[in-house]
């Protein structure tokens, strides 16, 4: 690929090495700018995406939103496509001139580093191009968003309009509908005794397939707690690490006695997060289920087995 | 380079978007209001009450549907016929 | 340790064949050759004919038993690690096998090793009461029912056949979906999934077609027959998703076929692809879909003028 190292001559690479100096200079520098290109790119792309998803997302009149869906997925397919441009140039431009020099020369000391550092320098903007990258991302996926509470008070008040609007068939008597049904029923006429269907709205019959997002959103601060509890555990760990590594090196009894009584602090902050992760989860799961019950009250039995299995699942 | 590209470009993306059909989803039967009906024995016309059973017609023995009712959500054994 | 390593060459049962020929109708198989076929398999449990079962698991677990105790391990999760090891070490040297032997072994005796049933490798229990027909509809005519739902025929053609009306449809498709919430071990979805592939076999649906063309018959019969075409629609569909269309409707649209019917073709490649595990076979069919998907993607990008970052260059 790079045919001006074929010349090259192993026992005599201190005046070849400027050659391919240049080289790596010139990749980097041209990578530096195409991410600082790419990533002007992206932005655009997703402040332009985000307000025009947000709208489609909201647009009442498209109930299943298969609008939005196809515009998101075709805009993560371009985040992918930018992605995969930077992961391919990454590879080619930089880790195969790092291995093709490395192959070619054997650069030792000095020019062994100056080679190392020019990978390592190109990782860490690589790097930060995947958090920016990973920040878009999740603003993009932050439009797919829909408050729950919002279908289901439509579902009341549905409900509230209706429950009391319609006569038996047969004979005319008033039939009330007892509660929010999602699927058809048999009622029965208490005057004449037919059997009546009643078949709800479309809007009523998602009430089963939204029950748990809405429940979920219910529970989002009980779910947000037991994160935050999970996440210190590996947050005190790593605050450890670095503290037990120096005590290695320490001479001081003083300043050893100190860090050991951090750590054994930290670790003590560790214990608690492994006890009360466990417990947090089931506290969550207790919320998120009575709720999820209380929107879909028929289907009670059926979610405590599962509040049971999930229950059964968790190691303490 | 074009300036405007990318907002052009979500332009162009939210038209195709929008002027697709969607695999399976017909949007004008897509929101149907919620309704009571009542349906007669198609052979004999009487009407369906509560202790005949829902498998069967209760006058001229007509079936309804083929199937033994086991107990569903809110269909129940005991809403079987019994011819 | 070592049992009687080598079983007898006679009479051995070929039910490894490699799964070279991934055909769905075609009864050829492929002698893709195995380096391990010294070996003779039971073909139910796909243990080595050459030892006792009781003795393997005997083995297994005074191995692991003894590393537990050492390392004093105490968590559930931990434990079932321990056994999986061992379990896979014990089979790998006393049947002197590849890996994918032993993932063909492992995901046959799923349920057994992990809880947890495994596509293409799973039977009806019928004592199983998630598994108990609700009004009078076993889960292979739920899955049947769904799968030409899922390819556009009309629900009363469907209600007719099976005897039911839309009142206990609604129920059907509530109970049948929480059922399979509820098991732990997956077995409701993953026979749903086998019998989902099996709903053009279904007597009661013999009457009923697909309103396909005459191309899209064509088509879908070909994607049963040619593996190559399906991981060709497959990688298409993905890029058709991936340039804002429905990769579904692009299907329909192209080939004229529904996503029940291509989804329940997927079931039965999922299937074999379980059963008759190998490595190579798998990467390769991945590589090729991979290499169509990157084909269709470009042509759609060339459709809309290009991707949004084509101009930036290195």
């Amino acid at each position: 690929m790079f045919g001006l190292f074929n010349k090259k001559d192993a026992d005599n690479n201190t005046s070849v090495s400027a050659e391919w100096l240049a080289q790596i200079h010139e990749n980097q520098q041209r990578f530096f700018d195409f991410l600082d290109k790419i990533e002007v790119r992206m932005q655009e792309l997703t402040d332009a995406a985000i307000p025009e998803l947000t709208e489609m997302r909201n647009n009442t009149e498209e109930s299943f939103k298969m609008d939005f869906h196809r515009m998101k997925s075709g805009i993560d397919g371009q985040m992918e496509n930018i992605r995969k441009k930077v992961y391919d140039v990454h590879d080619d431009k930089i880790l195969d001139l790092y291995h093709e020099i490395k192959h070619n020369y054997s650069p030792k000391d000095k020019e062994r580093d100056l080679l190392d550092t020019f990978r390592t320098d190109c990782r860490n903007r690589y790097n930060i191009f995947e958090e920016k990258y990973q920040v878009c991302s999740n603003a993009i996926n932050a439009t797919d968003y829909e408050d729950y509470e919002i279908a289901y008070q439509k579902v009341l008040d549905e409900y509230a309009a209706i429950k009391d609007k319609f006569n038996c068939k047969q004979c005319g008597s008033p039939i009330s509908i007892e509660k929010i049904f999602f699927i058809n029923v048999h009622l029965n006429c208490s005057a004449c005794q037919t059997q009546n269907t009643f078949e709800p709205s479309t809007q009523a019959r998602m009430v089963q397939h939204f029950a748990q997002d809405l429940a979920q959103q219910r529970a989002a601060d009980l779910y947000e707690k037991y994160q935050k509890e999970d996440e210190k555990e590996r947050f005190h760990y790593h605050e450890m690490h670095p503290l037990k590594l120096s005590l290695n090196f320490e001479k001081d009894s003083k300043i050893k006695a100190e860090v050991e009584a951090k750590i054994a602090d930290l670790e003590a902050k560790r214990q608690e997060s492994i006890k009360n992760t466990p417990l947090f989860r089931k506290e969550y799961l207790h919320k998120k289920f009575a709720e999820w019950k209380k929107i879909i009250p028929d289907l009670a039995d059926h979610l405590e087995t599962r509040l049971q299995n999930e229950l059964a699942n968790i190691e303490e | 380079m074009d300036e405007k590209k990318p907002l052009s470009f979500i332009e162009k993306m939210k038209l195709k978007a929008q002027s697709q059909k969607s695999y399976g989803i017909d949007e004008s039967f897509a929101f149907k209001e919620a309704k009571l009906d009542a349906e007669n024995c198609p052979n004999c016309g009487a009407g369906r009450a509560k202790q005949d059973g829902l498998t069967h017609c209760g006058y001229c023995g007509h079936e309804f549907i083929a199937i033994t009712l086991t107990d569903g959500l809110f269909l129940k054994k005991e809403d079987n016929s019994q011819h | 340790m070592f049992k009687k390593l080598f079983g007898s060459n006679t009479g051995k049962e070929e039910v490894n064949q490699n799964a070279q020929n991934q055909n769905l109708n075609s009864d050829e198989t492929n002698d893709f050759d195995s380096e391990y076929e010294e070996t003779e398999y039971d073909p139910e449990t796909l243990h080595g004919t050459h030892y006792d079962v009781d003795d393997f698991e005997e083995e297994v677990e005074r191995l692991a038993q003894a590393w537990i105790e050492q390392e004093d391990i105490t968590s559930q999760s931990e434990i079932n690690n321990v056994f999986f090891n061992y379990r896979r070490d014990v089979y790998m040297a006393w049947n002197q096998c590849d890996s994918d032997q032993y993932i063909r072994f492992d995901q046959r005796n799923s349920m057994a090793h992990h809880g947890i049933a495994s596509m293409g490798n799973t039977v009806e229990d019928e004592s199983n009461p998630l598994l108990a027909p609700v009004h009078g509809i076993a889960l292979r005519d739920y899955a049947a029912i769904c799968a030409k739902l899922g390819s556009g025929v009309a629900e009363d053609e469907i209600y007719k056949a099976f005897g039911i009306d839309a009142t206990i449809w609604g129920e059907l498709n509530t109970i049948w979906p929480a059922r399979m919430a509820e098991d732990t071990t997956f077995s409701v979805s993953v026979l749903f999934g086998q019998y989902f592939g099996e709903a053009d076999q279904h007597p009661k649906l013999q009457g009923i077609k697909t309103n396909l063309s005459e191309e899209g018959e064509a088509n879908l019969e070909r994607l049963k027959n040619d593996p190559y075409f399906y991981y060709e629609l497959t990688g298409a569909r993905q890029a058709a998703y991936e340039y804002g269309m429905d990769g579904a409707q692009w299907i329909l649209d192209n080939f004229g076929i529904g996503l029940g019917d291509f989804q329940s073709v997927a079931m039965k490649y999922m299937e074999l692809q379980n059963q008759n595990f190998d490595s190579n076979v798998v990467l390769h069919y991945h590589e090729y879909q991979d290499e169509k998907q990157a084909e269709y993607a470009e042509k759609f990008a060339a459709e809309q003028g290009g991707n949004v970052a084509d101009d930036v260059e290195f």
